[in-house]
């Protein structure tokens, strides 16, 4: 599904965010990416969503080299990824139900599907009764589910959530998970960014840590209480 | 997406920007009223221009055996060498006549004339002035000619007038509509801005460039529509009869000649051009602004 080889990202004044980093996710899986700040989980999300340009190595999605796509393939490739960024970026303009809708338009969708699609997605995300109230009127948790049915409305192959629970009170972060893991269920893979441990303690799926760029581990859940205590160590 | 849909869009973004909105209606509006003046002022121009034009001419003198067919054949081949010449011949009764009806009031110079001294001409008139000096000399140069009357300084000077004046409406009116595409793109730039967020979120989630692109030109085109109905309003409500009302009614002789032209026709024609640069500058200012501002 997503195999990166050898990637690496320098970022304009030598800054090296990313190194060769290589690893592999399997449709369906549900993956925690953890590391301080700086370790490279924000950008190895804008390298696959090519938010950045890669400068070296590869990432294969779908078996298909991302890294050097032309404008059209590339707008094709970032429909089949659905991204909830760190700082959300909803659409202060539009109202709830335009912001997840946006996503269908730009695949040129006839209404009658676009008007059911976004339905059932705002539905499964528990935002019909906020549809068409405007982001700035939502609670931070509301925003988060709000850019996650935009991420999902276009019935992506993967969601990369970047952060989304930072900040949110933990009733909001439970709702938030709680959502991504029956969307996990329904066969997309998730890639969640997070610092919360908590979080990865209580989900029990597989852990990818970075440190200053690199991949320093690739551990099934049950080891990952093992690993922070040597860290700690 | 379909026109329909990027009509809607575009109706969108204008009302739920409204401040960018209002700037640059306001923007297109002064621009384009600045236009439509030029317009009028470069027409007005350019019809004093053709009237000064029409005040150059050669006359040329024939020779007393030359009579009506040597005229019609001098006629013929002015025309077949210059197209757009016009050849007035005046017969030596034709001239007698009007040398009577010019000193009408003065008998001395009618009791000095003594049957009909005055000769048979050929009136020439061109649109083109620069060719007259060519004209003189040729017709200086035929037999059946007996004396051409052309100042070619008179005639230089009236080219170089109207030269001046034509080259410098038409500048004015460049160069007003370059400035008017530079303040829009200037202004739209505000609008991009206020949108790169809204611009970067569309790109991210799988937008192609067209898809960004079209709502926000055709938000241009209808901004520069809305500027230039607003101008045109101005125009045929204040412009206009302030103008006629300055330069023709004031009773400066200086100013009089330039004459504002209110024809409906002239004023449909301002209309058109006013509405299509709105319709070009918008649409262009934003695609200028889109490609530098938000590289797409």
């Amino acid at each position: 599904m997503i195999v990166t080889r050898k990637l690496g990202k320098v970022y304009p004044g030598g800054v090296q965010a990313l190194s060769d980093l290589s690893l592999a996710i399997p449709q369906g899986d549900f993956v925690f990416l953890v590391g301080p700040n700086g370790a490279g989980k924000t950008t190895f999300f804008k390298l696959l969503i090519r938010e950045e340009s890669i400068s070296s190595g590869r990432i294969l999605f779908q078996g298909r080299d991302i890294s050097s796509l032309r404008a059209g393939a590339l707008a094709r490739h970032r429909r089949l990824v659905g991204a909830v960024f760190q700082d959300v970026r909803l659409l202060a303009t539009r109202t709830v139900r335009e912001n997840v809708t946006l996503p269908l338009q730009t695949s040129g969708l006839n209404q009658a599907e676009t008007r059911e699609r976004t339905d059932s997605v705002l539905f499964l995300t528990g935002l019909e009764d906020l549809a068409d109230r405007f982001p700035t009127d939502l609670s931070g948790g509301q925003r988060q589910q709000v850019a996650i049915a935009r991420a999902l409305v276009n019935r992506p192959r993967v969601i990369l959530a970047d952060e989304p629970t930072g900040n949110l009170s933990p009733s909001a972060t439970e709702r938030i998970i709680r959502l991504l893991s029956v969307i996990n269920s329904c066969g997309i893979t998730v890639v969640i960014a997070t610092h919360d441990s908590h979080i990865v303690d209580a989900l029990g799926r597989r852990v990818l840590v970075l440190d200053r760029g690199k991949l320093v581990s690739d551990l099934p859940q049950s080891e990952y209480p093992a690993f922070l205590r040597s860290q700690a160590a | 997406m379909p026109f329909l849909g990027t009509l809607r869009s575009a109706s969108l973004g204008l009302t739920r920007h409204r401040g960018a909105t209002i700037v640059a209606v306001a923007t297109l509006t002064f621009m384009l009223s600045a236009l439509t003046i030029f317009l009028v002022l470069a027409s007005g121009l350019d019809t004093a221009a053709s009237g000064l034009e029409a005040k150059a001419n050669v006359i040329a003198d024939l020779k007393g055996w030359v009579g009506t067919p040597g005229a019609q054949g001098l006629e013929q081949t002015l025309q077949t060498k210059w197209p757009h010449t016009h050849v007035s011949y005046v017969t030596k009764g034709d001239a007698l006549a009007q040398f009577r009806k010019t000193f009408a009031g003065d008998s001395t110079m009618l009791a000095a004339l003594q049957g009909n001294p005055l000769p048979a001409s050929i009136q020439v008139k061109t649109r083109d002035a620069h060719v007259y000096s060519r004209i003189a000399h040729w017709l200086a140069a035929d037999p059946r000619v007996s004396h051409v009357i052309f100042n070619p300084n008179l005639t230089s000077k009236l080219i170089q007038i109207t030269d001046f004046v034509r080259i410098a409406g038409l500048a004015l009116v460049v160069g007003l509509a370059f400035l008017a595409l530079v303040i829009v793109v200037n202004t739209t730039h505000l609008t991009v801005e206020a949108r790169r967020d809204e611009i970067e979120v569309m790109r991210l989630i799988g937008a192609s460039h067209r898809f960004v692109r079209n709502p926000l030109i055709l938000e241009g085109i209808l901004l520069g529509l809305v500027g230039a109905g607003l101008a045109c309003v101005a125009a045929v409500g204040l412009y206009f009869p302030l103008m006629n009302h300055i330069l023709v009614g004031s009773g400066n002789a200086a100013l009089a000649l330039l004459p504002i032209n209110t024809t409906p026709s002239f004023v449909t024609r301002v209309a058109a051009t006013v509405v299509g640069t709105g319709a070009f500058v918008g649409a262009a200012g934003s695609y200028i602004s889109i490609r530098r501002f938000a590289g797409i």
